[in-house]
């Protein structure tokens, strides 16, 4: 990835020393296929060469705590799934500490509505320009599904949050919130988003509609200059 | 209500009108312009031909009304979708200079009774948008308005010098379907 001002979330991980360790190197051991580690977070202007952390490389003491024994660095996932780092102090050429961690990263891969066997779906849904449109009508209740990769974290599914002004989000298969059921009584646009502490996984745009019928029937009234039905380009008789 | 020149009729006494459905968001029909439709109910229709009706093979008199709705035996509130489909309805919210309307045309009428004397007709209809989830065919047909009632009341009498039409009153409310015609039999 090439353009990493609009990367999108990091997650920021804490790396602690001593102030006495500058005669010590840093190594962080990682699958640079997998995920990247970054000295900027994603809001701050970055460039691939200068700030990004080669993976199996020995960093100074001043190369990465120039600034205090404490710094935070950022991780960028560029695959899903489960990935390993491994910090690591070394001093006179031996690794003398290592310390683990495992992070998890996950994508919405898409969203649709969930419908049973025997049911009849309630939306209907298309993709445009990448956004992802649903349009139901006022007062209907459909139920979203979300598909998460990797599949299979509970962690993960319980702890989504379906977020959207002005319409009803309930989740109707607890604590899994990869399903969620909205409604609104109200014909409107909202905008839904599927968010994991605070960060957002999924937009898309769900339409509520409903129609309001008139009726023309004086002998007085003129036509509507919307009004395209094929019998008025006739000219030998209507159907009644 | 009709400004086009060329839109005739064919029944004797007949309604005009023009149903309007207006969607909200209107910018969901940029993405979503092909789900919707206009669909119309008979809800109570009952008529006479000459106080009776010549529904019978060899067309003679018979006592009793000439249609219902809902059929006997039907089970109560029975509908069944009606015109205006087809020719005259205008589904498309972004035809023409629609921004996000449909339309749909109706010319509900009676025929004129030949020599049968007289004709009436009492019919309650309901009209609405739909909502259509399932491109393949009515199966996810979901009403998206409110149901706009309306109403005809037809009476012709064929043997009046003059007009022959007593009454040709469309209403949006629904009218009480009388039981007994207004006319009685002629011979």
């Amino acid at each position: 990835m090439n353009d990493l001002d609009n990367a999108g979330d990091f997650m920021p991980i804490l790396v602690k020393t001593h102030q006495t360790a500058t005669s010590a190197y840093f190594r962080f051991d990682f699958d640079d296929s997998k995920i990247r580690i970054w000295k900027k977070n994603g809001t701050m202007t970055r460039t691939n060469s200068t700030d990004s952390i080669q993976a199996h490389h020995n960093y100074s003491y001043g190369d990465l705590f120039a600034e205090g024994a404490e710094t935070n660095f950022y991780i960028q996932g560029l695959d899903t799934g489960q990935h390993d780092i491994d910090v690591v102090y070394v001093l006179d050429g031996s690794d003398l500490w290592t310390e683990s961690l495992s992070v998890t990263f996950f994508e919405v891969t898409s969203v649709d509505e969930y419908v049973p066997d025997t049911y009849v779906p309630l939306t209907v849904n298309r993709t445009v320009q990448l956004t992802n449109y649903f349009a139901t009508a006022k007062g209907m209740s459909p139920t979203l599904q979300a598909t998460i990769e990797p599949a299979g974290n509970d962690s993960i599914a319980q702890n989504l949050s379906w977020e959207a002004s002005g319409i009803t989000i309930s989740y109707p298969n607890q604590p899994d919130k990869k399903l969620a059921t909205i409604s609104s009584q109200t014909a409107q646009e909202v905008t839904l988003q599927i968010k994991y502490n605070n960060a957002t996984c999924w937009e898309g745009v769900v339409w509520f509609c409903w129609g309001e019928m008139q009726a023309k029937m004086s002998n007085t009234d003129t036509l509507s200059v919307g009004n395209d039905c094929e019998v008025l380009t006739y000219t030998n008789g209507v159907p009644y | 209500m009709e400004a086009n020149t060329s839109f005739f009729y064919g029944p004797y006494a007949a309604g005009k009108i023009e149903f309007t459905a207006t969607i909200e968001p209107a910018e969901v029909v940029n993405v979503f312009s092909e789900v919707w439709q206009i669909r119309q109910d008979k809800v109570e229709i009952i008529g006479w031909e000459n106080a009776g009706n010549y529904i019978t093979i060899d067309n003679t008199w018979t006592n009793g009304p000439e249609q219902l709705w809902p059929p006997e035996g039907g089970l109560p509130g029975q509908v069944e979708p009606d015109g205006p489909e087809g020719k005259a309805v205008d589904n498309d919210p972004t035809s023409g200079v629609s921004t996000n309307q449909l339309y749909a045309l109706d010319i509900p009428g009676t025929p004129y009774p030949q020599d049968h004397h007289t004709y009436e007709r009492y019919r309650n209809f309901r009209t609405y948008l739909t909502f259509c989830t399932d491109e393949t065919d009515d199966f996810g047909l979901w009403k998206c308005s409110d149901l706009l009632n309306w109403s005809q009341r037809t009476r012709i009498d064929a043997d009046k010098v003059g007009s022959k039409i007593d009454l040709n009153e469309l209403n949006l409310y629904h009218i009480s379907i009388p039981t007994t015609p207004y006319y009685q039999y002629r011979p």
